[in-house]
This record gives C-alpha cells, sequence and structure tokens, in this order.
C-alpha cells in the first residue's frame, strides 16, 4: 500500500486542530508537568559507592569544614536589613511593583541559590524555640537577626518580607502564571494550616526533636541543585500548582508567617491599593491573585444586633472550653508525636524487638546496642521526653484551640468598611494592586506613556 | 466582574518570538531532564565498583597476590571507571543548569505572553446584599468544621497509637501484685525429701538449688561420644527437648515434645533402658500445639522430682505429675503460654511446693503448687514481658527467696506465700539466663542489655555491666567468682564481688548449656559438644576438653561419679 498524499488543505486542517489543541489549559498543564515532572530525578542525590579496595593509599586527615566567616555573616544581615529597607521603600514611598519584582529577583538569587536558602527566617522560628527552652542552646546573631528583623518590619510597614526578600515566596511568585480564586469555603480551612504547622514545629524543636521546617523545606532541593527526590518532587508539586494557586506554600503553610501575620495586623504603615482616597471604582477587586482584598461593606444586609450579641456570648463562653478540648487532645495526640523524637523512636523500637523477635532490627537499634548504653537509660530519657510531650501537647492544642476560637469572634465582629481594604493580616505587599488604581498618578502616567 | 477583550497582536514578530523562545526553552529542559534520567539510569546499572571484569581480576589476585601487572591493570580498570562515573557526573551537573537556564528563560516568556494577554477588569454586578451574612455563616462552619476534624484526627491518632513505652512504664509503675491464697488447697502436711536426700539425687535443672552446685560430686575428664570411650551407655530419646534430665535413684527422666506429641520418659540408671514412655494429653489440653521456634521446641523446659512425683510442663501451658510407675497423679492446663519461642522456664522444688513461673505475654503468673496434688495453694500475677529464664531459691541468710529475673524487673518472692518481698528494675530484652547466687548478691542478666550483681539486702545494684553478657546460659557463682559462657562463643570469669573481669577463654562455639561447679571443677557445655573443663580459680586453667559427638544445648546432671547428658538426639551416661 502506497502512503497516503495529504492534501494543503487537509494539512492546514490538521494543523489549525494542532494549533486548537495546544491553546487548550488542558495541554499546558500537560506541558507543566512534563517539564516540572522530571526535574527531581535529574536533581536527585546520586552517590558513588565508597571504595572498598584495599591499596597502599593513605587516606587524608577527616578536615572539618571552618565555620562559616563572621564577613559572610554580617554580610547577610546587613543586605538582609538592607533589602528590607528597599522593599518598604518600594512599597510605601515608590509603590513600585517593578522594584519589588526586582528586589525579589536578587533574594532568589542571593538568599536561594547563592546562600543555598540557609539560613532563613521560616527555619529560625525553630532555634529560637529551641534556646527559649534548652539552656545550652544560644541562637547564633545571623538567626536571631533574620528572626527579628522581618518581625519588626513587618510591625512597621507591613509583610515586606514576603514581598521582596524570602526566597521561598520568590520562587513561587515567579511560577504565578494563571492564577485562580479558590473557593472561599476551602481557602479559609486551608488558612488554619500554617497555625498547627508552626505550633508543631516550635514543639518539635523545643523537645530537641527535629526541626521540621527545614526537614520539610519543599524548594531547598532546587536551591542547592541536589537533595532526595521526595523532597524535590514536594517542591515541583508546590511550584506546578502554584501556577494556578499563587503561592500556594506561603498561604496556606508558611509558619513564620503566622508570626508575620500577627505583626502585620498592628503595623504603623502598609501598603494600600490606592494612594489617596478609593474612589470604588472596583478595577481592584480581582487584582489580587491571593484573595486579600476585602470589599467594601456598605449596604450590605446586616445581622439582627441580638443575634450577633448572642452568638458573640456564645464563643466567648466557649472560648476557654475550646482551649481546653484542644489542650486534651493535643496531649493524648504527644504519644505518637513523640515517635518523632529520636530518643523515643529507638526506645520505642529496642522494646517492639524484645516484644516480637521475628522484627528484624534496624541500623539504629544496633548502633545502640553497640555503643553499649544502657537500656534503662535510654528508656528514662524518652520517659522524660515524653511527659514534656505530653506538656507540649496541652500547650500546642491549647493555643490551636484558642486560634480557632479567636478566629470564629473575628468572623462573628462584623466592621464596617467603606473602601477596598487589604486584609493586613495576610498581604504579602507584592504590590500588584497598586496598577489597577486609577487614583495611581503615577502608574496613570506610566500607562499613558505606553 | 466582566473583562474586556483586548485585541492582541499574535501576529506581531516581538509575539511571536517570545512564544518561540518560551516554547524553545521548553522543549530544551524537557530533553535535558531525559538526557539526566537516563544517564542516572545507566550508571546506576552500570555500578562501576562492581564490574564484572573488575571482579575477575581481583580474584585472580587474590590467587597470585605478588603479580604487579594484574594489580596495575586493576588500578587502570578502577581508575576508569570512576572516570566514567564522575564524567557522568559533570554531565548531570551541566544538564541541571541548563535546566535552571532554560527554565528561567520559558518563565520569563510565558510571563511576558501573559502580560501581552493580561485582561482589563471591567467590574459589572454587585455581591447580592445578603452576601456579607451568608459568608460570614459558613466561614464559621469551615473554621468550627475544620478545628472539630483535627480533634477527631488528634484523638484517633492517639487511639491507633500502640506505645511499647507506655506499656513498660505501666509495669514498672504497678503496685506490688498480692498473692492470691487459694481455697483449692491447704499446704499439705510437711513431706518432702531431706537436703540429705536432695544431694544423693539431682532433683532438677542445675541441681538441687538450681545454683550449679555439685560440690561433693565427682566426675571423668575424659571421654569421646563418637569412640564410645568412657560413655556406659547411649540411647536415643525418641521426641526432641532441651530440659536437662533429672535422677532419683535407679531413674532418668526426661520430657520431649514434637507438634504431634508431648511425652515423658523414664529410663533405668544402670542400663539406659526406657522403664515408661508416656503421652501428655490432658482432658483440657489444646487440640493443637502453639507454634515455637525449632530452637526451643516443645520441652524445653527442665522437669523436676522429689523423689515420689516427677513434674514436666510444656509449651502447650500442660503441667504433669507422674509417679515412678508412670501412673499420671495429677495433671493441669495452666492456660497456652502466648509465648513466641515456646514456654522454657523450668520447673523448681521447695519443700512441699512446685514452684511455676509462667510469664508469657498476657498476664503472666507465678505458682506455688501442692506438689502431692497440683492445687494452687498461691497464685501471683506477674505484670511484665516475656520470659525464658528460670527461678532461684535461695537462703539468704534472713530468710527464704524465690528470685524472679524478667524484663525489665527483677521480683523476689516468698516461696511459702508468694507474697512479693522486692523488685528492682534493671533487665531488658530478652532475658533467658536465670539468676544465680553467692555471698548476699543475686547475679542476673539479659543478652545485649546487661549482667548485674544485686544486694538481696537492700535491693541495690552493686555492679553491672554492659558487654559481655550471658545470653542463654546462666552464670556460676563459687569461691567469691563469677563464671559464665557467651552465646557466641567465649568463657569469662569476675570478680564476683566487684564484677571486675579475671579472665576471658576465647572458644570456637557459644554456650546455651550452664556451667556445673563438681568438686573443685567447672563443666560448661558448648553447643557443639565440647565439655570445657577448668578449675574453679582467678586464672583459667584448663583440665580438659572431651566431646561428645553431638550437638549439645541442655546443662547436665551430676551424680555418683557420672554424668547423665542429653544432646540433640541421645542420652548419655559419661564414666567409667
Amino acid at each position: 500500500m502506497s502512503p497516503s498524499k495529504v492534501t494543503g488543505k487537509e494539512f492546514r486542517t490538521n494543523l489549525a486542530r494542532f494549533r486548537s489543541f495546544t491553546s487548550r489549559p488542558i495541554f499546558r498543564l500537560l506541558l507543566l508537568f512534563c517539564l516540572f515532572g522530571p526535574a527531581p530525578v535529574a536533581l536527585a542525590q546520586f552517590r558513588f559507592p565508597a571504595p572498598e579496595f584495599e591499596s597502599e593509599y593513605t587516606f587524608p586527615d577527616t578536615t572539618v569544614p571552618s565555620h562559616q566567616s563572621v564577613r559572610q555573616q554580617y554580610l547577610d544581615v546587613g543586605l538582609l536589613l538592607v533589602v528590607l529597607s528597599l522593599a518598604s521603600y518600594f512599597v510605601l514611598a515608590n509603590r513600585s511593583r517593578k522594584g519589588l519584582w526586582v528586589l525579589m529577583v536578587f533574594s532568589l538569587l542571593y538568599f536561594g541559590f547563592y546562600r543555598e536558602g540557609c539560613v532563613c527566617a521560616i527555619g529560625s522560628i525553630q532555634n529560637v524555640a529551641l534556646s527559649l527552652f534548652d539552656s545550652s542552646y544560644a541562637v547564633p546573631f545571623t538567626v536571631l537577626m533574620f528572626f527579628l528583623l522581618p518581625l519588626i518590619f513587618a510591625l512597621f510597614t507591613g509583610r515586606v518580607y514576603c514581598a521582596s526578600v524570602c526566597p521561598l515566596g520568590a520562587i513561587q511568585d515567579l511560577v504565578v502564571l494563571k492564577p485562580i480564586k479558590l473557593p472561599a469555603k476551602l481557602s479559609q480551612v486551608l488558612h488554619m494550616i500554617p497555625y498547627a504547622y508552626f505550633g508543631t514545629a516550635v514543639l518539635l524543636a523545643a523537645t530537641g526533636s527535629g526541626f521540621i521546617i527545614c526537614r520539610y523545606d519543599p524548594f531547598i532541593g532546587f536551591f542547592r541543585l541536589n537533595g532526595n527526590a521526595p523532597y524535590l518532587y514536594l517542591g515541583a508539586v508546590f511550584l506546578l500548582v502554584g501556577v494556578f494557586i499563587a503561592r500556594p506554600y506561603c498561604r496556606f503553610f508558611c509558619p513564620y508567617g503566622v508570626l508575620l501575620g500577627w505583626m502585620s495586623r498592628f503595623s504603623k504603615w502598609h501598603l494600600s491599593i490606592t494612594p489617596k482616597g478609593c474612589i470604588q471604582c472596583r478595577l481592584c477587586e480581582d487584582s489580587c491573585p491571593f484573595d486579600y482584598i476585602h470589599k467594601p461593606n456598605v449596604g450590605q444586609v446586616r445581622e439582627r444586633r441580638e443575634i450577633g450579641v448572642r452568638r458573640l456570648s456564645y464563643l466567648f463562653v466557649a472560648l476557654p472550653l475550646m482551649v481546653l478540648l484542644g489542650g486534651y487532645a493535643g496531649s493524648r495526640v504527644a504519644t505518637p508525636l513523640a515517635a518523632v523524637n529520636a530518643k523515643v523512636y529507638l526506645a520505642e523500637r529496642v522494646l517492639l524487638e524484645q516484644q516480637d523477635p521475628n522484627l528484624e532490627s534496624t541500623l539504629e537499634t544496633r548502633t545502640f546496642r553497640a555503643m553499649g548504653t544502657s537500656e534503662p537509660e535510654l528508656m528514662e530519657q524518652a520517659v522524660t521526653l515524653r511527659s514534656q510531650f505530653k506538656l507540649g501537647g496541652w500547650l500546642l492544642g491549647g493555643f490551636l484551640g484558642l486560634v480557632f476560637a479567636v478566629k470564629l469572634i473575628g468572623i462573628s465582629v462584623v466592621r464596617r468598611r467603606t473602601d477596598y481594604l487589604v486584609d493586613k493580616n495576610a498581604c504579602f505587599s507584592c504590590g500588584r494592586c497598586f496598577e489597577y488604581c486609577p487614583n495611581d498618578e503615577q502608574h496613570l502616567v506610566n500607562r499613558m506613556e505606553v | 466582574m466582566r473583562v474586556v477583550e483586548r485585541k492582541v497582536e499574535t501576529s506581531s514578530v516581538l509575539y511571536r518570538v517570545t512564544r518561540g523562545i518560551g516554547v524553545a526553552a521548553a522543549i530544551l529542559s524537557l530533553l535535558v531532564c531525559i538526557l539526566i534520567i537516563a544517564n542516572n539510569l545507566r550508571v546506576k546499572s552500570l555500578d562501576p565498583i562492581h564490574l564484572p571484569a573488575l571482579e575477575r581480576l581481583i580474584k585472580e589476585l587474590e590467587k597470585n597476590p605478588e603479580d604487579q601487572a594484574l594489580r596495575e591493570e586493576i588500578q587502570e580498570l578502577d581508575l576508569l571507571a570512576r572516570k566514567a562515573f564522575f564524567s557522568s557526573q559533570q554531565f548531570n551537573n551541566t544538564g541541571i543548569w541548563l535546566i535552571l537556564i532554560s527554565l528561567s528563560v520559558m518563565l520569563i516568556a510565558f510571563k511576558t505572553l501573559s502580560k501581552i494577554h493580561q485582561e482589563v477588569p471591567y467590574p459589572e454586578g454587585r455581591d447580592p446584599s445578603d452576601a456579607m451574612i451568608k459568608e460570614a455563616g459558613w466561614r464559621r462552619w469551615a473554621v468550627g468544621g475544620t478545628g472539630l476534624v483535627l480533634v477527631g484526627f488528634a484523638l484517633f491518632l492517639a487511639l491507633t497509637t500502640r506505645s511499647e513505652l507506655d506499656m513498660k512504664m505501666a509495669v514498672v509503675d504497678a503496685p506490688a501484685t498480692e498473692p492470691v491464697p487459694t481455697a483449692e488447697a491447704e499446704p499439705a502436711a510437711a513431706s518432702f525429701p531431706s537436703r540429705e536426700e536432695l544431694f544423693k539425687n539431682w532433683p532438677g535443672f542445675r541441681g538441687v538449688d538450681g545454683n550449679g552446685l555439685a560440690p561433693d560430686a565427682q566426675a571423668p575428664l575424659e571421654w569421646d561420644g563418637k569412640e564410645g570411650t568412657n560413655i556406659v551407655w547411649k540411647v536415643a530419646v525418641p521426641k526432641p527437648g532441651f530440659g536437662s534430665p533429672v535422677i532419683w535413684g535407679d531413674r532418668v527422666f526426661l520430657s520431649g515434645g514434637d507438634d504431634s506429641a508431648r511425652e515423658v520418659y523414664c529410663f533405668n540408671r544402670a542400663n539406659g533402658e526406657m522403664l515408661w514412655r508416656k503421652e501428655v494429653k490432658l482432658a483440657d489440653s489444646p487440640a493443637e500445639p502453639p507454634s515455637v521456634a525449632a530452637d526451643t521446641g516443645h520441652a524445653a523446659a527442665s522437669p523436676a522430682t522429689n523423689g515420689s512425683l516427677f513434674f514436666a510442663i510444656f509449651s502447650t501451658g500442660d503441667l504433669v505429675a507422674y509417679d515412678f510407675e508412670g501412673n499420671l497423679a495429677w495433671g493441669r492446663n495452666l492456660g497456652v503460654p502466648k509465648n513466641h519461642y515456646g514456654h522454657s522456664s523450668s520447673l523448681i522444688l521447695f519443700e512441699n511446693l512446685l514452684l511455676v513461673e509462667f510469664d508469657h505475654a498476657e498476664s503472666g503468673r507465678f505458682l506455688g503448687l501442692d506438689a502431692a496434688t497440683g492445687k494452687t495453694v498461691w497464685e501471683t500475677t506477674r505484670d511484665m514481658g516475656l520470659t525464658w529464664s528460670s527461678p532461684l531459691v535461695v537462703n539468704t541468710g534472713n530468710r527464704m527467696e524465690a528470685i524472679l529475673s524478667a524484663n525489665p524487673l527483677v521480683v523476689s518472692y516468698d516461696p511459702k506465700t508468694g507474697k512479693e518481698l522486692w523488685r528492682l528494675e534493671c533487665l531488658g530484652g530478652e532475658v533467658a539466663p536465670s539468676p544465680a547466687f553467692g555471698d548476699g548478691l543475686v547475679y542476673v542478666a539479659s543478652d545485649y542489655v546487661k549482667l548485674a550483681a544485686i544486694d538481696v539486702n537492700t535491693a541495690k545494684i552493686t555492679w553491672d555491666h554492659d558487654g559481655d553478657i550471658p545470653g542463654v546460659s546462666s552464670p556460676l557463682v563459687v569461691n567469691g567468682l563469677i563464671f559464665y559462657g557467651l552465646s557466641d562463643g567465649g568463657m569469662l570469669c569476675r570478680d564476683a564481688k566487684t564484677g571486675e573481669e579475671l579472665w576471658f577463654e576465647d572458644t570456637d562455639y557459644g554456650f546455651y548449656a550452664s556451667p556445673v561447679l563438681v568438686g573443685d571443677r567447672i563443666y560448661l557445655m558448648d553447643r557443639e559438644g565440647t565439655m570445657h573443663i577448668f578449675t574453679a580459680s582467678r586464672e583459667f586453667k584448663s583440665l580438659g576438653k572431651p566431646v561428645l559427638g553431638e550437638e549439645a544445648v541442655c546443662t547436665p546432671a551430676f551424680i555418683d561419679g557420672h554424668i547423665y547428658y542429653r544432646g540433640i538426639e541421645n542420652l548419655y551416661r559419661i564414666g567409667t
């Protein structure tokens, strides 16, 4: 059979079909998946086995890398201060999204790729928590500054750290291509996750059980161009999702965002959509890809006052009960949570292996036995840690109960809004809304020039 | 909100170039990704350190270690393999940078395109007038619901998590269990053999007091089981078992069992003739025996005898007493023990009581039974882990104590009443060695955990060691010294008061049998069947290493200058 000849018309039809297909969202999604999907495999660690043959070669002495130079540390802190100051300037005085974007790219390159994502303010929560509960641990100066400076700036100028400094935020911000608006119910639920993550991270750090924020940092593998495949995949998923749901880690996971939000809520100066008075033009209504713009509520039907007062009274009565319920649940979950601690895990495993001799010993239990540490000593340490987790569980649960109660009260208190305002607690101060405001003369001039 | 469609100049050169760059960068990064993956898979399958050619050359070098040319060839090949590996790593590193750059270019291009496509907002329509009330309503539900789900999840986690540590803490914190006097039986009128009678016989595991001491006995120094040298008789035992023989008068008793049946045997001490053999089958015996480990079996516990009855216990929980003619005097099932290796705590007699340590995974017990009738005189609950050791009854100078070692507690009981006298948490893991006693100190051990000396008057540890601990074999205390064999080979002597190691003698095979003092010599059988005979002194002095000719794990019995030994298959009388 001879190959059929494609006519010019057929070819054009096929080409049109192909173009039509490639312009569909599903094709773009597939393309993105193809791009982000294999990347983690490519970046995943691959180690060469240690040489096993005997030779006359004398191995050099093991060397320990020298401490990070003090100059480098001061440079990091200095740059952080400069970038925060510049970001504040771009947000409040210059109202320049472009300036913020350039700053963001710089931060991504310096704090992300060059400094390999460490030290970062998000992880510094754990150092501070550990130092508060372990007198033998002192927070390094750099870490303390990375913890404090963004919070201090947030107290005065809002979350400018999120806008232009955080490399985790920057890498996500760059991939925001087709942001969609999440259903508000889902968004509300997801916004509770950072509190739980924050509390858990503090508890684990305070008990010396580990720094989970760093361990599960989804982007560190990208910054270091190396890492374990599961974490790289996690990062790739965040970036892929981030194409459509803008900055998902920042909005729904970031534990540092909890602290920044508390500070930013009371910020003296904060980004505003309009530099002058709002003229209710509604142009900015959908400008925020994160959905952090509150609409005015003038003209909306209000709840009857007595219903609102009654509800608030119930909620205030329920507040201590919710704290207690949360505390109780937290104390009960302390047992499984404590297994995250290496010592508790080891003790559990040693006991498990004793109970079931068919269980194969793990590297940890073999090492423990080889080291000759006494078992009662291990058990004693594990029991002490468990009691710390019990107390910590009460505190963590109580904290979450309080957060939920305050959130419910906050929803029930209606504030009158006459203008379009940003959510001061959550707004990243990215400045995307600037150019939507017709009252912003600077942007208007720019647009006219264009 | 409606948006105003803006006419986009898709045919402009700038637009098309940007789109082309974006797509090209995307394709490039995808290609590089695929190449890197293929490269990784290739290197992984290559396994440069285990190249067949390299391994062949290394084997050749082992045969000709002096072959310098071969050595150089190996080094060259190894270097090549490593170079290939690191070249591929270099390829990966370059590729990663290419991916990074192309992804960046793609993002810039696509962002530019999305900027060109940016929609101009044109708001129309307003939210319904009751939107605020409705929004607040479902936001409250969302927050409240999430909170409840979190609480539920926490409680679910708590309820479904089993913590061994919690169970251990519960055991340690548990108050001492009072023995339950039972109405089954009053202690029978004192009718039990005297000490003199006991020392003329071998009534149980490790002799009269279960302490491994037979200072008045004698035993040969030389024999050969294979050749038959100094073997008076040798008989096959029908079913396997790891319990030691017990001897009274002219009778030698054993127990044995497998999945099909559990049995007891009586042999003529003079000629080894089997006098009777009985299958143990009680009315309340389980239909199927429990699953046990092969190296423990169904008859691991040593039996005991008081001169009128012979007692045996099995993995099924069947406890039986036979008279010397083979008639069942009494039998009862204590419940099938949950013990993955198999029950192995030996029976021990104290006056007219048969003491039974019945520790298992659920509700362990220590029982004092009337030896004549089998009825429970007292019973004490033991809420602790599994154990495979046997009780030891000692006279501390102040009182009689039955000392039981388990995970994690060593507990002392009044053997007459079962009342707990003291407890100390010091062990862990699988406790198989039985306690030993001397000069006010009781010695307990569990493999991988510790060997400890406990002062019975203060219930405190005098000394302990974490290394070189007996795993199965029980220690022997004599002349202010403690001797024991290690499961993986080696014999040790320590100063009993200080724990100081005095000597260590390496052996080819490990020990499951326990050492016994015979006269002034110590007999310790290794698992291969070699008896290590040495002096009970601060320096190691070997007196002989006769062999049995078969594997051996049992502790021997010594009477009248003879050794009665149960090998894996045969029962021996050794002597002249």
